[in-house]
């Protein structure tokens, strides 16, 4: 360990969050979705597995607890020192709901004292319950002070606003985002565009036709970004697909991390679409895939 | 090589599972306190697929390798495959048989909890035996790994510390 290695420790505090729920809920996912950027598939969690990840100068101890009914007992035990609580549910199970109601009533002493985050998480599924469905049914209006977010751990939906949440309460401070991309399209591996999504409308006259033709003239140069009308585009290839970003070309934006946003989405999308190894191209998927996921860059 | 015994432990991905030990040979009836001791070190708190653990059990090492067993109707189920070996061996050799087995089993496509408990025996005889093992029909080639791990096992008292005696 080096110098700035150690000097870099003394300065970071340490949070710790206890992410606890029933079984099968995505507790893991959702830890793997914030580590990898992307949908892993897990086993159930033998206990209690511990990740370490560091947000802007704050270390962050996760303790992702096990959901079967042999590990809820270690949760409460688990939660005496963290500073917020998670618990996730999964929305699309309204028939384990009472029993999610139960778990949730047993910590009632720690939550009176701590802040609770509650998850909705498979919101990508059909036939899923509303907030306020989940609200009434875990009787939530009865916690002193709760939030609670519609998420999926397999598509990203909703994970970075929720994240932010949790953040500022263990820190009290405001999680910016790296990068404030306006516009994101993704082409497959030809040039020709699947899907396009943008906070603004940057992509209406000639901007749009000026990505999508210089995607396309891409091929044959090194480029992989240009300037116009005041933003900047760059551009990201993967195996099957590319990529394009939109931001503001006003020099506070780090072109390093805007183009690490959009590696992640595309590995995403490759990883969530394999029957891209097959040549198999499907658009609408792509495209409901890339709104899920762009809801965490786009404000 | 001599393996007193191998347990196959699982955590189940279906909503409502247990830890479990699924089966234990040759000793096959465990007592309750005997099989929460194995249990914890089997499968401990934290362990995750790819990972191997070593504990002590009485005289023994359990040498434990985790691997997941794919699942259609829910989430994969989390496994442990572990054998006991005396203490006199050096655990750290015998992980890459482990491995060998398990690995073999999945690319092979026949890893489910039915081989693993209908197989058991010849696992166990293949492991103490330092031979092959036949699973159906897929020949896991043991002997040469055995041949590349094999050892004396060490007969020498540790060497006491400090100045007491």
């Amino acid at each position: 360990m080096g110098v700035r290695d150690i000097l870099q420790r003394i300065f970071t505090k340490d949070k710790k969050i206890v992410l606890c729920g029933l079984d099968n809920a995505g507790k893991t996912t959702m830890v793997t979705f914030l580590e990898k950027g992307t949908f892993v598939d897990h086993t159930p969690t033998m206990g209690k597995e511990t990740t370490e990840i560091e947000v802007q100068g704050i270390r962050i101890n996760i303790a992702d607890m096990g959901g079967q009914k042999d590990f809820r007992s270690l949760w409460l035990g688990e939660m005496k020192d963290a500073e917020c609580v998670i618990f996730m549910v999964d929305a699309s199970d309204s028939e384990r709901f009472d029993e999610a109601r139960g778990e949730l009533m047993k910590l009632s002493s720690i939550i009176k004292e701590k802040p609770l985050i509650v998850l909705a998480n498979k919101c990508d599924k059909g036939n899923i319950a509303s907030l306020g469905e989940i609200i009434a049914a875990l009787n939530l209006q009865k916690c002193p002070s709760f939030e609670i977010f519609p998420i999926s751990c397999k598509t990203g939906a909703g994970i970075v606003e929720a994240f932010m949440k949790i953040y500022y309460k263990l820190t009290g401070k405001q999680l910016t985002k790296k990068i404030s991309p306006k516009a994101l399209t993704v082409f497959d591996k030809g040039g020709v565009p699947l899907t396009s999504t943008s906070n603004e409308d940057v992509l209406q006259g000639g901007l749009f036709a000026a990505i999508t033709s210089f995607v396309r003239e891409s091929f044959k140069t090194e480029l992989s970004q240009l300037r116009l009308e005041g933003n900047i585009i760059i551009f990201k290839r993967s195996r099957h697909l590319m990529g394009s970003i939109v931001i503001d070309d006003s020099g506070n934006v780090n072109i390093d991390d805007a183009e690490s946003g959009l590696d992640e989405l595309l590995c995403h999308l490759e990883n969530m679409c394999p029957e891209l190894e097959k040549e198999e191209l499907n658009t609408e998927k792509i495209e409901y895939l890339v709104k899920q996921y762009s809801s965490n860059l786009l404000n | 090589m001599y393996s007193e015994r191998t347990i196959i432990s699982k955590l189940g991905g279906n909503i409502g599972s247990h830890p479990i030990i699924l089966t234990s040979y040759p000793v096959k009836d465990l007592a309750e306190d005997e099989t929460k001791d194995l249990l914890s070190k089997c499968l401990p708190d934290g362990i995750k697929v790819g990972e191997f653990c070593i504990k002590r059990y009485k005289k023994h090492h359990l040498i434990s390798y985790i691997f997941r067993v794919e699942k259609q109707e829910h989430r994969d189920d989390l496994f442990s495959f572990s054998i006991l070996l005396h203490k006199k061996y050096q655990p750290d050799n015998y992980t890459p048989i482990l491995k060998k087995i398990i690995d073999d089993l999945q690319d092979n496509g026949v890893l489910s909890e039915e081989i693993l408990k209908d197989y058991q025996q010849e696992i166990y005889d293949g492991i103490n035996e330092e031979r092959d093992i036949k699973i159906e029909s897929n020949l896991i080639e043991l002997s040469d790994l055995f041949e590349k791990v094999k050892e004396e096992p060490s007969d020498e008292k540790p060497k006491l510390k400090g100045s007491f005696f």
